[in-house]
């Protein structure tokens, strides 16, 4: 199949080194102690945090840090007639051992011994790259919570179809059978928490296709700054007028 | 770069055919302001490069009924600045074929002819939501938007299909007319003064009306579908079902092979996913093939049935030239048979064709018609067009394509797209087998010539200033000179000697700098890479780049500054020649010679050149070309040994030549002969062209075009294996050095044509070799050259005549780059990636196909307008044996064919000129290595033809009867020879036939021509020697003449008189080595010498005290390995003169002569080793 036109468009428009509309709210969900909506493009993933909390279960209880948990699930209606299930499948847990990780890391769990941190992320519609959207959406919502970090968390994915690498591919170009190689990093100590890679590719084009991946992962954490920058000056503003 | 400017969010719905279910699909869709119109004329995409010409009469829109209707013609070279919708094309897409979507794609894809895609569904101006987009005044829109945005500089016309209700109504805006024109009117109005594009218009237009009227008549249901009961054929089973039959296995898909004898008789070898069966189902007859075409890819329903082999037989029992399907049967007594009840693919393609004789006679002028047209390929059934210009396609031969095949309808319809000329004519011939095997022949563009440097009388084209310092100047440093067959204008390589200052020698190989004429991505490559190189017929070739480059700019002619990419070696003299250093770069030569062959190699054994062959230069100049070619000689074979060693075979190709007249019709048939010369000048491309390719390996490891050869089949070998064991020889095929030795054992037998035979046989065995990107499998073992036994190869020597070295030149010049940056941490960017490399090379090697193809039945073609005018004798080998006649190869010509020795009302036919006039009866009898004539009263047997057995052919051009096979009648009536041109004959002569002896002595004459190259030399030796010498040729003379008395046992004191000649005429310095060598070689005398009861004799060959020849004083045991011996000792005398010559002056300890002896007899084996493989 041909996922890059004659005029060097994508399938849907966009040309290889472009990402999809990027588009994130803050305070989503009332209950949670943050919570962020996190879209790129037909992606939706909303993420919410609860924490830090006691421990509830004790026996996990660790006593330098804190218990960072989390749940990732899909929506039964996310992708249309594509059936997934929605968590404690395989490919679920994966993710959320996956998003854990790379959250935990930038996560000063050491501040909070003795405490749980739970996310919470769930797709609602599908349209490929969803686990960088989770991180996108779990890192704002982190942030939005006052949960200290060394850093933003920003992810984006990049693939190498047609000889060509493309950025931030979408499910018809996730399902093409090319590389998939998401990345997660911290912008600005730019060191990178998080790279994995579907399929196989030569070890030359590898270096082109991470770059990519990694310069959309900034990208996106250049929006998440702002919309973060927004929302605190909007708390102020609340503040100053009452 | 601009990004996209708004997002939309869509919904669409999607059909899945599997479960037919109806499902939503988001989508997004990004719009951009950013994607050109592609005219120059218009001023705010001005950043983008504009690919619509400036000048064009119009831009044509054509909707998607047009582009499925007509684009056949949109594909014409006449019709460029077509601009194609994205929208468009995926409507089309969904309704087109793969395979001629594949060809529609060239047309927008190919940037040389100024079309282009236009994607309106991703520019924010002309988008539009889907359910819109399928509405006519989209398009009209559109087609506004378009003219308004280039300002009305084009007229702009949208082209609307056949029978189009909504056209003819032009659109006025604001500032610009657009034309909505329906087909014909578009056609009449603005390509009438273009016969081809009319004609081909309304031979298109004729098929759609007649395919809608049929559809109107369906639809109103005066006609019964087709199918129920009256339908010739059984309605195709629908994809559903056929996919859900492939994966249960109950059906399996395969490419439809015809049988060329039989046309009626089909194969079908599955090739179901995951399924490596060795399976092979039989179609027979036309009901059952279901209107499946020779090349489809179709679905067939199996059923087992036994046929006997007399059946079998039936289709063997056809006129023979190329018999590769059909024996192939002999072997398995139970086939499958089988039914197509699905195509999956079309083999869509170009058919030459012309009109059925019986139709031709009842032409009337300009009324449509419906005419049988007979294809020129056996295996295409006849066709049915629907024209009006019978009148003029009479007698003619044209191109045809076959649209479709309805149901009721016996043959499948048709369209002619153009004549050739007419039947007979030579030209229309070649242009028949160029169609037939898809090679397009048509001029260069204009914008591709625009790109050549300028090379006029008054401004000749002279290396630029800017070259000299990045390119090694060796003009001067180097001696070099150019070896090519005599009177070829593209020369594109040199070879070049240097002596260095430390005792070292530089050999170098250069190699025409195409890629710095011929840029990447330029007009001019995209040119070179479709045609992928270039074609050579007789008396005509088409190239692959414009003359100006290949004959002029590119060539290394002698005396002229050119530009190179060289190889150049640093050799080690004191150490048999080692290479110490290999350097690679481009460089800046002059070649001081331009010799041929046989110039070259008469040079280099130091004789006075035949008057015209003289080269400008004093006689230094000349004893030291002799040396330069001497030690590239010697280096030219310790790489032949090197190789050898390690397995390279030998195989044989013949190569014919045709001396043409002014009407270039062929007046002489000669087989090219091989001499050292060749081969050394092939040794040294071979050694450069691996040197390359391991040196691209290195550098783009997963992106290098290498060429790999692939060790053969085991069952390709399954008849050889059948005569070697008929003939009592062991044939090792487990590795290629196991073959080679068994063929070396073959040879020693001494039997020349056998041999010959066998080589060439072996050599049809082979797999291709073929360009691959090694990307495709990383895997570096896999690249093996079998044939070469190589690790690494790949085409570096000839840029002007094939793709893949311009290609290989690229990488290398990459590669180079690379190095000088030393450091190796900047990445040189590779040329291309992978994909796209696997893409062109898999299309360079369809090309060398089609091309090799092309030529061979050009050859084909030629060799029987040869024999039409004049039957030939020729030896042949028995390499089959049926019930009724035998297979035999001729290797003067690379022939086989079937001699029947049963005729059609089964009697035997015997060997013309017979001793005994025959009134009696006689039978055949087969078993299963010979075949018998016996007399039926008493049962003695008269004759017997075993496998490889030596017989005389006849070989004849039959122009008169073809008829199609007795197993099947059905459909298939005789269609008269002049569809196909004339084939070949071929039936058995006795010995004594006038024919016979005409070719023995015109065998002889042939071989004696040889050795006049070498009169001269007689005259020349002392006098005292003269007359001796003279008396030397006589008596060989007259020893070719013993031999070629076949018939005769050759007596004992002529052979002995043979060897005596040979002697004397070396003693007298009036034979040199290389023309004993010769005589050796020559067949018919070797086999008079080798075949002898002899036992032994002495072979003393005088030394040559003034060139220091070693002098060989032997007894020799005159059997079977005579002949290899023999040669091993001159090769053995020969080069030891080399040797000598390039290190006379070094006080020789004994030590180094005991070295050299080593050296000597190295040589010596390599000497021994026939013709190349290259």
């Amino acid at each position: 199949m041909e996922f890059v036109g004659p005029e060097g468009l994508r399938l849907d428009g966009r040309r290889p080194l472009e990402m999809r509309q990027l588009h994130a709210e803050l305070g989503v969900v009332e209950n949670a102690n943050g919570s962020a909506m996190f879209e790129m493009g037909n992606t939706k993933v909303i993420a919410a945090v609860y924490g830090p909390h006691e421990v509830h279960n004790r026996s996990q209880q660790l006593w330098d840090r804190a218990l960072v948990r989390c749940e990732y699930s899909m929506a039964a209606f996310s992708t249309g007639d594509r059936r997934r299930k929605g968590k404690g499948n395989r490919r679920s847990t994966e993710i959320s051992l996956v998003i854990r990780q790379t959250l935990e890391a930038a996560i000063l769990t050491n501040l909070m011994p003795k405490s749980q941190i739970d996310i919470y992320v769930q797709v609602l519609q599908a349209d490929g790259g969803t686990r960088s959207a989770c991180i996108n959406a779990a890192a704002l919502a982190l942030a939005e919570a006052g949960i200290p970090m060394r850093d933003l968390v920003a992810s984006c994915a990049a693939g190498y179809l047609n000889g060509t690498p493309l950025l931030d591919l979408n499910y018809v170009e996730d399902s093409g059978g090319g590389p998939d190689v998401t990345v997660a990093l911290f912008p600005k100590v730019d060191k990178v928490s998080l790279l994995q890679m579907d399929s196989k590719m030569p070890l030359e084009h590898f270096e082109n296709v991470f770059q990519l991946a990694a310069e959309g992962a900034k990208a996106a954490a250049r929006y998440m700054r702002e919309v973060l920058m927004e929302n605190t000056q909007n708390l102020a503003r609340l503040v100053t007028a009452t | 770069m601009a990004v996209w400017v708004a997002r939309k969010a869509d919904r669409r719905c999607k059909f899945k055919r599997r479960s037919k279910a109806i499902s939503i699909v988001a989508e997004e869709i990004y719009l951009r302001d950013d994607i050109p119109c592609g005219s120059p004329l218009c001023s705010s995409c001005a950043s983008h490069l504009p690919r619509l010409p400036p000048d064009a009469s119009h831009y044509l829109l054509p909707n998607a009924d047009a582009v499925l209707q007509f684009w056949e013609i949109l594909e014409l070279p006449q019709f460029s600045a077509v601009i194609f919708l994205t929208s468009v094309l995926k409507e089309v897409q969904e309704n087109l074929g793969q395979r001629s979507w594949r060809r529609l794609r060239s047309i927008f894809t190919d940037h040389r002819r100024c079309n282009i895609v236009f994607d309106d569904q991703h520019c924010i101006y002309t988008c539009l939501s889907r359910c819109e987009t399928a509405s006519s005044n989209y398009l009209k829109e559109v087609t506004v938007w378009f003219a308004n945005h280039i300002n009305g500089g084009v007229p702009v016309v949208l082209l609307t299909g056949l029978t189009s209700t909504d056209s003819g109504r032009n659109l006025t805006d604001s500032r610009t007319t657009v034309e909505v024109l329906e087909a014909g009117t578009y056609f009449s109005k603005y390509w009438n003064h273009d016969s081809s594009v009319a004609d081909l218009f309304t031979s298109l237009s004729a098929t759609i009306i007649e395919a809608v009227e049929v559809k109107a008549k369906l639809s109103d249901g005066r006609m019964p579908p087709s199918g129920g009961g009256k339908g010739l054929y059984k309605e195709h089973l629908s994809t559903i079902s056929l996919e859900a039959g492939i994966s249960r296995g109950d059906l399996r898909v395969g490419v439809f092979f015809v049988n060329r004898h039989a046309p009626s008789e089909a194969l079908v070898r599955p090739s179901n996913k995951g399924e490596a069966s060795r399976l092979e189902i039989v179609v027979a007859g036309r009901v059952l093939q279901n209107r499946a075409i020779h090349g489809d890819t179709v679905v067939v329903k199996t059923c087992k049935l036994r046929l006997t082999e007399n059946e079998n037989e039936d289709i063997l029992n056809e006129d023979v030239l190329d018999d590769e399907e059909g024996s192939r049967h002999l072997s398995d007594d139970a086939l499958i048979s089988g039914e197509v009840v699905g195509i999956l693919q079309r083999n869509q393609r170009d058919y030459v064709a012309c009109l059925l004789e019986e139709d031709e006679a009842f032409l009337t002028a300009s009324r449509q018609e419906r005419l049988l047209c007979v294809p020129m390929d056996k295996r295409i059934p006849l066709v049915e067009v629907s024209t009006r210009q019978g009148l003029r396609l009479s007698n003619q031969r044209f191109i045809l394509r076959i649209d479709n095949w309805e149901l009721d309808s016996r043959f499948p319809r048709g369209h002619v797209v153009r004549s050739l000329g007419p039947i007979g004519d030579l030209n229309a011939e070649l242009n028949a087998i160029l169609v037939e095997n898809g090679i397009s022949v048509a001029p260069f563009s204009n914008l591709s010539l625009q790109e050549l440097p300028e090379d006029s009388l008054d401004n000749p084209w002279s290396i630029p200033e800017e070259e000299f310092a990045v390119r090694r100047d060796i003009r001067f440093s180097h001696r070099s000179c150019s070896i090519d067959p005599p009177g070829s204008k593209d020369v594109d390589d040199v070879l070049s000697v240097s002596d260095l200052e430390n005792g070292m020698v530089e050999i170098g190989v250069h190699i025409a700098d195409v890629s710095y004429f011929v840029k990447q991505g330029s007009l001019l490559d995209l040119e070179a890479r479709s045609r992928g190189t270039t074609v050579y017929m007789v008396g005509k070739s088409w190239h692959m780049l414009p003359s100006v480059l290949s004959e002029n700019l590119c060539s290394l002619v002698g005396g002229k500054d050119r530009l190179a990419v060289s190889v150049i070696w640093t050799l080690d003299r004191q150490n048999n020649f080692e290479v110490v250093k290999t350097w690679f770069g481009r460089t800046i030569i002059r070649s001081r010679y331009q010799l041929f062959y046989a110039q070259a190699e008469t040079i280099m054994e130091g004789k006075r050149l035949l008057p015209g062959w003289e080269i400008k230069s004093g006689s230094n100049d000349l004893s030291q070309l002799q040396s330069d070619l001497l030690l590239l000689g010697t280096f030219a074979q310790s790489r032949r040994l090197f190789r050898r060693l390690n397995g390279a075979l030998e195989l044989a190709s013949t190569e014919l030549k045709f001396e043409i007249d002014e009407r270039r019709e062929p007046v002489q048939v000669e087989t090219k002969v091989e001499l050292p010369m060749n081969w050394i000048v092939a040794e040294m491309m071979i050694y450069a062209n691996a040197c390359v390719g391991e040196k691209i390996y290195r550098a783009f490891p997963s992106c290098a075009l290498l060429r790999k050869h692939s060790p053969p089949k085991i069952d390709s070998f399954t008849t050889l294996l059948e005569c070697c064991e008929a003939r009592g020889f062991v044939l090792d095929v487990s590795s290629n050095k196991q073959l080679a030795a068994s063929l070396d054992r073959m040879r020693d037998s001494g039997d020349f044509v056998v041999e010959r035979a066998f080589r060439a046989l072996v050599t049809r065995a082979m797999s291709e070799a073929e360009y691959f990107s090694t990307g495709e499998d990383l895997e570096p073992s896999h690249f093996y050259h079998y044939g070469l036994a190589l690790e690494f190869y790949t085409h570096f020597t000839s840029p002007i005549r094939r793709y893949a070295d311009i290609l290989a030149h690229r990488m290398l010049i990459a590669a180079c780059q690379e190095q000088n940056l030393e450091s190796g941490i900047v990445k040189v960017p590779h040329i291309m990636s992978s994909i796209e490399l696997q893409e062109v090379a898999e299309h360079v090697n369809e090309k060398h196909r089609t091309s090799k193809r092309a030529q061979k039945e050009c050859n084909e073609l030629y060799l029987l307008m040869f024999l039409q005018k004049q039957a030939k004798a020729e030896l042949a080998v028995v390499i089959g044996v049926t019930t009724k006649g035998i297979m035999v190869f001729v290797p003067k010509y690379d022939l086989r064919g079937l001699v029947l020795l049963e005729d059609k009302n089964g009697r035997v036919i015997l060997p013309e000129m017979h001793s005994e006039t025959s009134e009696k009866q006689y039978r055949l009898i087969k078993q299963k290595t010979s075949i018998k004539i016996t007399d039926v009263t008493d049962g003695r047997c008269d004759r017997e033809y075993k496998l490889m057995d030596t017989v005389w052919v006849r070989l004849r051009a039959d122009g008169t009867s073809i008829c199609f096979s007795g197993l099947l009648r059905f459909l298939s009536f005789m269609t008269g020879s002049r569809a196909h041109g004339p084939t070949l004959r071929m039936d058995l002569l006795s010995e004594r036939h006038p024919l016979v002896l005409a070719a023995q002595t015109e065998n002889l004459s042939s071989s004696i021509s040889q050795l006049d190259l070498f009169k001269p030399d007689i005259k020349t030796s002392a006098n005292l020697e003269r007359n001796k010498a003279i008396q030397a040729m006589a008596a060989l003379e007259k020893a070719c003449r013993i031999s070629a008395d076949n018939a005769a046992p050759v007596h004992k004191r002529r052979k002995l008189a043979v060897v005596d000649v040979l002697q004397n005429a070396f003693q007298a310095k009036a034979l040199p080595l290389f023309s004993i060598n010769s005589a050796v070689e020559d067949q018919t005398f070797s086999a008079a010498l080798g075949n002898s009861d002899l036992n032994s004799v002495t072979v003393s060959l005088a030394s040559d005290k003034e060139t220091g020849a070693l002098a060989v004083n032997d007894e020799t045991q005159m059997q079977l390995s005579l002949r290899r011996r023999w040669q091993e000792r001159l090769a053995q005398a020969g080069f030891t003169k080399a040797r000598l010559t390039t290190s006379t002056s070094s006080n020789e300890s004994p030590r180094q002569v005991a070295r050299a002896n080593r050296e000597a007899q190295f040589r010596a084996y390599g000497q021994s080793i026939g013709s190349t493989v290259y």
